[in-house]
């Protein structure tokens, strides 16, 4: 549901606007940068990926996690994975050490450790999300 | 008289190094609680080594706790040889046992199969399960040992259950608290899994305690 303020009309949204930037400036100091720059959903039409910053900005219409298709949620897990630091690494008793480049691989392919990988993603979104939240309704 | 029990450690398999230091914790535990304790590890942890041991009923075997690679039908031990394996042991092995398998998958298929054939309980893993770091690794062995470190001390399945709960959950936290969420995500992801008695019926008794 989008919120009251964005019902505001333009003249009596000037202090509302002023908020807004001002939210867009203050950091989500519970949820890393690097981790706001990184896909966590799609768009509301699905055309495209959004970032955490995006899903958590109600201004941005977006889908969640929980709206999303199989095939999203594998786009997002591998776009994730990709855009990893380089150390990037997950040990997996009895298939070795995953690393970036197999992860993605494993990922698209719906491999069985793919859909571990995919399963842990979601799992750091869901986890980030609501982090993110949180420090929204923290900062008001 | 304390039954005993058969310890059964892959201690070839590298992933689990991290688990020895918890394992011995325990082992030690049992010894002071009047248990006996049959460790089989390196190239004893063979089904030609443990399946005699499980099964013969002078041993008097009352749980098996194992750590080692897993899949959805078998444990593995010394060199990824199948110890146990669906349709390939006999209900001897684990008759009236509870049975504790730390590794992958087992509670799929092995662990309900396990207790189809007579153990009383089974605790293990459905999925699946992975680390980002030798944090985490420990993390996941140190809530895992919770579940022997409870029967050891008399408690019931419900109980272990409880307290391997209650210890994945004080880590995740302390993983998230440290900015580790990665870690905490995988940690997650293994509670998931967790396979008990509370978990289903089909992983066998709640009130299954240790003689």
């Amino acid at each position: 549901m989008p919120r009251s303020k964005k019902k505001a009309t333009p003249a009596k949204s000037a202090a509302l606007v002023a908020r807004s930037a001002q939210e867009a400036a203050t950091p989500i100091v519970a949820v890393g940068k690097s981790e706001l720059d990184l896909p966590a959903g799609f768009t509301a039409d699905g055309s495209c990926m959004a970032t955490l910053r995006e899903v958590l900005d109600p201004k941005v219409p977006t889908r969640a996690l929980r709206q999303l298709s199989e095939d999203h949620r594998f786009d997002l897990a591998a776009k994730r994975i990709e855009m990893s630091p380089e150390t990037f690494r997950l040990v997996i008793p009895g298939h070795g050490t995953i690393d970036k480049v197999r992860g993605v691989a494993e990922v698209r392919d719906r491999s069985r450790i793919g859909r571990h990988l995919a399963e842990l993603q979601c799992l750091a979104i869901n986890r980030a999300t609501k982090l993110g939240k949180l420090a929204r309704r923290q900062e008001r | 008289m304390s039954g005993t029990v058969l310890a059964i450690e892959a201690t070839d398999q590298p992933e689990f190094a991290g688990a020895w230091q918890y394992r011995n914790g325990v082992i030690t535990l049992l010894n002071q609680q009047g248990y006996g304790v049959t460790v089989e590890d390196g190239t004893n942890a063979v089904s030609e080594v443990v399946s005699p041991i499980a099964a013969d009923p002078t041993q008097n075997i009352t749980f098996i706790s194992g750590v080692g690679h897993g899949t959805a039908n078998s444990f593995l031990g010394f060199a990824r040889q199948p110890v146990f394996q669906i349709n390939q042991y006999d209900p001897e092995v684990v008759e009236n046992k509870i049975i504790h398998l730390t590794s992958c998958d087992t509670g799929d298929s092995l662990g309900p199969d396990f207790v189809q054939n007579g153990c009383i309980a089974f605790f293990g893993y459905s999925s699946l399960v992975s680390w980002n770091d030798d944090t985490t690794a420990a993390g996941w062995f140190e809530c895992d040992a919770a579940i022997d470190v409870v029967l050891a001390n008399g408690g019931s399945a419900q109980d272990a259950h409880g307290a391997a709960v209650k210890a994945f959950s004080d880590k995740i936290n302390a993983l998230r608290n440290a900015n580790n969420g990665a870690g905490a995500d995988c940690l997650e992801a293994i509670l998931s899994c967790l396979c008990s008695p509370v978990i289903d019926p089909k992983y066998g008794r709640t009130d299954a305690t240790l003689t």
